[in-house]
């Protein structure tokens, strides 16, 4: 009788203890939905993208690393890309420009400034 | 017969486990699902996109209000972004219609025009009163769809064969979702 009710407490246990986890994980999950940082890169992003289509040669955007949209941790040019990590959230794919002159990031203290035209 | 009584009560046990694990897991994901499409949200600047786009071609072709056709080649014609220092992209749809005042048209342009039945399905959907339009505004996965859209049309003079004469230029630019 004592070791039938030891097993049913293990398994009763190591349920709580499953199911404890499945809701660590979903807990998780849904943090990074509800903090909204992928709709705060995606802002990011798509403003610069914007202000780069339509820039002329030698024009230049700063970026605050302290923005109203969060703390911005990076901001990087691939392959026609722009890729901007906010508060730590630097998942996606960014967002592509279009522009007849070359574009590079140069970062400072206080900021990222996207530069646009000939080196 | 006592170990294996003990062995089957332990299997069923599993089993049972097992079967509330995959319940819990299914709430839980369905959970997440909810989450999920709550959310997500898609900032459209295609729109945006288009607009520059087309002013940018437009600027390219005749920036003084003159556009040469002879300087663009018969092959130039069909890759207009190229021919203005724009890379390839899968996502744009530029087409110009040169209007001569005699009534000709010489078309240039890149890109897939298919998209544009698109466009026009999203239009007619709005204006039939399907309620699409509504939809589409509330359900980003199916606005992603309607590609972002801008046309507009001036007045240039036309250089062709060497002869300059009055004519419209019609830019229109579609931009679609990014795959």
């Amino acid at each position: 009788m004592i070791k039938d009710k030891k097993g049913v407490m293990n398994s009763i246990l190591i349920q709580i203890l499953l199911v404890a986890l499945v809701f660590v994980f979903l807990l998780i999950a849904v943090s990074e939905r509800v903090n909204s940082r992928d709709v705060r890169q995606q802002v990011i992003e798509k403003q610069l993208v914007l202000l780069i289509d339509s820039a002329d040669e030698g024009m230049s955007f700063g970026i605050r690393k302290v923005n109203v949209g969060g703390l911005v941790d990076d901001v990087q040019v691939k392959d026609s890309r722009i890729f901007v990590k906010i508060n730590g959230f630097g998942g996606g794919d960014g967002y592509p420009f279009f522009s007849r002159h070359e574009v590079w990031v140069e970062e400072e203290i206080d900021k990222f400034v996207v530069w646009v035209g000939e080196r | 017969m006592r170990g294996f009584d003990k062995a089957g009560m332990i299997g069923i046990d599993m089993v049972k486990i097992l079967m509330q694990m995959l319940m819990v897991a299914i709430v839980a994901l369905g959970v997440f699902g909810v989450f999920v499409i709550s959310y997500e949200y898609y900032v459209d600047v295609r729109d945006a996109e288009a607009r520059i786009l087309a002013r940018e071609v437009s600027d390219c072709l005749a920036s003084d209000g003159v556009l040469n056709l002879d300087r663009i080649g018969k092959s130039e014609r069909k890759n207009i972004l190229s021919y203005c220092g724009f890379g390839k992209s899968d996502r744009f749809y530029v087409g110009v219609d040169v209007n001569f005042s005699s009534g000709d048209v010489v078309k240039l342009e890149e890109g897939d025009s298919g998209a544009i039945w698109v466009r026009d399905l999203f239009d007619k959907a709005e204006k039939v009163g399907v309620g699409l339009g509504e939809v589409s505004r509330n359900v980003d996965q199916i606005i992603k769809y309607d590609p972002g859209y801008f046309i507009f049309s001036h007045n240039v003079f036309v250089i062709d064969g060497g002869v300059l004469s009055a004519g419209e230029i019609k830019v229109e630019v579609l931009v679609k979702n990014e795959d």
